[in-house]
């Protein structure tokens, strides 16, 4: 009994790194895949000014369920979890097709030296709650004028 | 210690079918080329009369073969000064156009520099240099001295 106690922790203790060896248990997450309509952000940081960092956002479009009949109700950008834009469309005429903000006049502000993921927290009328539609991968506030 | 004989080989064969199942994953090609850049378009002016700011005009980014742009480094003098990442689920493929920065890039006036921009697509596994500026120089800016007068 206590033999193939053993043999049975032994053989799973094969199986388990092996498996962990091949990827098969611990395969990493390529994308943070969006949970809304993929809507992807592409977004920098430059240095405008000593000790005055911009965060730029490049123009995009959130692709809502518009074959759903949906309405694009609110969209806000976060910078490392806070937000940094929040944005609310018309209560009695919200866009029902794909929309396109304008881009801010200033960008946004950052602390040079930092490092940042933006995300894009969006609602249409068919989703719940708001859903993450777009996210970057890290980059990081130059901290000094060349 | 028969069962126990036969327990161990079938956990080998487990391991031997999910090391097989893992090799025959299809192997990404890989880019022949690196991305590519256009011309890339820079200068330096006086955005006040002691304040001097660098100007990139807009470019683009060309990945080939499938690659995706993942992110884009413009450095002055070696320095970056616009550090830029694409979304991490959907990156752009084919011809990319970065949109300008708001306010531009600050800048030393007086001071000589080249522009260059870095590029790091799927196909690499770094940033690589895809354009660069011959050397400018930016305006010799105002300093203002402050003196107080004095009157009776």
């Amino acid at each position: 009994m206590k033999r193939r106690l053993v043999s049975l922790i032994v053989a799973l203790a094969i199986v388990l790194i092996a498996s962990a060896g091949s990827g098969l248990l611990y395969r990493k997450d390529a994308d943070a895949a969006p949970a809304g309509f993929a809507s992807p952000i592409n977004v920098g940081c430059y240095i405008a000014a000593p000790n005055q960092c911009r965060i730029h956002v490049d123009p995009f479009t959130i692709n809502i369920n518009d074959g759903a009949g949906a309405r694009l109700q609110q969209f806000t950008l976060y910078a490392n979890g806070s937000p940094i834009y929040d944005f609310r469309t018309d209560v009695s005429n919200p866009p029902g097709l794909d929309y396109s903000p304008s881009l801010v006049a200033q960008d946004f502000a950052a602390t040079c030296g930092t490092t940042y993921i933006v995300n894009m927290i969006a609602k249409d009328t068919t989703d719940a709650n708001p859903l993450n539609y777009g996210q970057t991968t890290a980059f990081t506030c130059p901290t000094t004028v060349p | 210690m028969d069962k126990g004989l036969r327990i161990l080989t079938v956990a080998l064969l487990v391991v031997a079918a999910a090391v097989w199942l893992r090799a025959s994953d299809p192997v990404p090609a890989v880019a022949a080329t690196d991305a590519t850049a256009g011309a890339l378009n820079a200068g330096c002016y006086l955005a006040t009369p002691t304040v001097c700011k660098l100007r990139v005009d807009p470019f683009a980014v060309q990945t080939f073969f499938g690659a995706r742009l993942e992110g884009l480094k413009l450095q002055a003098n070696g320095q970056t000064i616009y550090d830029f990442r694409t979304d991490v689920s959907n990156p752009p493929s084919g011809s990319y156009v970065p949109s300008r920065v708001k306010l531009d890039f600050a800048a030393t006036c007086g001071r000589a520099y080249v522009v260059s921009l870095q590029a790091d697509d799927s196909s690499q596994p770094s940033f690589t240099t895809i354009a660069q500026t011959t050397v400018f120089t930016c305006p010799q800016g105002r300093s203002e001295v402050y003196v107080p007068l004095v009157t009776r």
